[in-house]
């Protein structure tokens, strides 16, 4: 069973602590997200990943294989990332084509499917493309590449609701006609939550969740219902947050979701969603 | 254990280098054509009027037996015939691995790593291919003085000194053109690593020696020049590298040396490179 380990990887950039003693694991095909605010150390992490940059310290390993700046390890990674890593002359049909010689699996006909599909210019030079366009054709060589490990920073830069729409329905049917490992990194929190399977938050260059999503999620709930009759019944709950609209009032409460019937009536409660979940963290609340 | 993936690396660079080297060469042979036509007009025609026919206003042509000159606005081409000194196609190509080295070194370690290759993969590869275009240029051009010799177009001194030798000569020719390619991504990899502050610093520098080698190249007369002649010591390097290349085993020799100087420091600077953007 193929699994990157990360131990205790630390890198520093001036006085900023990009990365603070992070250990995760990611093992063979599942759908992580990688889930933080601008700036928390996503990026870098990744970038340590596939040896573009390297750590202060810690250890990178695929399968107890060293993999930094290592041909075997880099070779079954794919990373999607903002930078652009492309010759200025090149076109997108190149890139395809050249993607062949790399990439020993990469799938042409995959490529054009997909690149059709998004309505992808192929005689366009790669660095004349727009930034969504750019992240499209990156997308496309991302799942054309047959990688085993996807690695996609920030994979919905730039792109339109519909483009985004394709590109969450491909993460599934790719997964599901050939199950591989991605790694969505995103701060788009709401759009991944259907899709991933594990999650990571990273906050301050630091894990502070490794868990299952649903794990996650079943330590709160929402709860809404008329401001008088819901404040009544918080009172001596955990209210992670509230919000009040008209005479409607939504809570997010830790611990686990009660059963309907032991609810007053005219109130509704609700699983808590992964964005919620991720506000309260960053916020400095602490769901058990 | 890091095992090299250098088959994919090395497709590439020469597929990039095959087209690249198929336009330079296209141009190099038209051009020689075109001076081979040139010259067999005025060979055989011993009228002015009817060359200066051939040109357009502001160009003048002076005909002789042995010699044609062409001046265009400032530059001055010297076409002579016995021996010719104008064309010097081994050092145009020089040049151009020359700046291959130092554009096609960043854009490969980029591309690479987006690609999956490291590093170590990147510098191997063009120390290979590097390598074997070197020889496959030497060969080329071996055959293009030969094809061409009889019109003299091209220098008789330096490390050609006749055809006779090719075999000897080959190592020290093929090392040229590789050094050149290493020597260009020596002074790309080393711009690349610099922080801003030392890239200023280094820009300024590099175009303060240029300023400076210029009064001593076009040899100005006078106090200035002979403290810069002194100060940079172009007569000592002037020295050394005539006793070097005074015979072939020397230049080959010297290129072996700097070459290997020019891998080593790539080695040194790309061996913990962070990948940048391009920008």
């Amino acid at each position: 069973m193929s699994k990157i380990n990360v131990k205790n990887i630390s890198k520093r950039f001036g006085s900023t602590q990009a990365l603070d003693n992070v250990s995760i694991e990611f093992g063979e095909n599942k759908i992580y997200g990688l889930l933080g605010n601008n700036g928390a150390g996503k990026s870098t992490l990744l970038k340590i990943i596939t040896s573009r940059i390297f750590a202060d310290s810690g250890e990178l390993t695929l399968d107890g294989m060293n993999m930094v700046d290592n041909d075997k390890a880099l070779g079954q990674m794919y990373m999607l990332s903002e930078d652009n890593y492309y010759p200025e002359s090149m076109k997108v049909n190149e890139a395809f084509m050249r993607a062949e010689m790399f990439y020993p699996n990469f799938d042409s006909d995959v490529a054009l499917e997909l690149a059709g599909r998004f309505n992808l210019p192929m005689k366009k030079k790669i660095t004349a493309l727009s930034t969504g366009y750019t992240t499209i054709f990156k997308i496309v060589m991302a799942f054309a590449s047959n990688a085993p490990f996807l690695l996609l920073d920030e994979p919905v830069l730039g792109l339109d609701a519909q483009h985004r729409d394709i590109f969450y329905k491909l993460v599934i049917e790719r997964y599901a006609a050939s199950p591989c490992t991605m790694v969505i990194s995103t701060h788009l929190i709401a759009e991944v939550a259907g899709i991933i399977e594990h999650c990571m938050i990273i906050k301050d260059g630091r894990i502070i969740k490794d868990a299952p999503a649903e794990e996650l999620l079943q330590n709160g709930y929402t709860i809404s219902g008329p401001t008088a009759l819901l404040d009544e019944y918080l009172v001596g709950k955990e209210v992670l947050s509230s919000s009040n609209l008209g005479g409607l009032k939504t809570a997010a409460i830790g611990g686990r979701m009660p059963n309907t019937d032991e609810l007053p009536a005219g109130i509704e409660v609700g699983k808590m969603n992964l964005q919620e979940y991720f506000i309260q963290l960053m916020n400095g609340g602490e769901v058990q | 254990m890091n095992t090299l993936r250098l088959k994919p690396a090395m497709r590439y660079q020469l597929n990039y280098m095959f087209w690249a080297s198929l336009i330079a060469f296209a141009i190099a042979i038209a051009v020689l054509v075109l001076l081979t036509l040139l010259v067999g007009v005025t060979s055989y025609t011993d009228s002015v009027e009817i060359v200066n026919e051939l040109l357009t206003d502001g160009d003048s042509i002076v005909v002789d037996d042995v010699r044609v000159i062409i001046d265009i606005g400032s530059i001055q081409m010297d076409f002579e015939a016995t021996p010719g000194v104008f064309f010097n196609i081994a050092g145009v190509f020089a040049m151009m691995l020359f700046i291959i080295g130092i554009g096609g070194v960043r854009e490969d370690l980029r591309f690479f790593l987006q690609h999956g290759l490291s590093r170590k993969t990147t510098l191997i590869s063009s120390i290979i291919v590097s390598l074997a275009i070197g020889i496959t240029y030497t060969l080329i051009i071996e055959l293009v003085y030969l094809a061409f010799s009889s019109f003299n177009f091209f220098p008789s001194s330096g490390i050609r000194p006749s055809m006779s030798g090719f075999f000897r000569r080959l190592p020290a020719q093929a090392l040229m053109y590789f050094f050149a390619w290493q020597f260009g991504s020596f002074i790309s990899l080393l711009y690349y690593r610099m922080n801003k502050a030392a890239k200023i610093i280094f820009s300024i520098t590099a175009g303060a020696i240029i300023l400076l080698a210029v009064p001593r190249i076009f040899a100005i007369p006078g106090i200035i020049g002979t403290i810069i002649s002194l100060a940079l010591s172009f007569d000592i390097a002037s020295a050394f590298a005539a006793g070097t290349t005074a015979n072939v085993l020397g230049t080959t020799l010297l290129l072996l040396a700097l070459s290997a100087v020019c891998i080593i420091g790539n080695f040194l600077l790309i061996r913990r490179a962070p990948i940048k953007e391009f920008s």
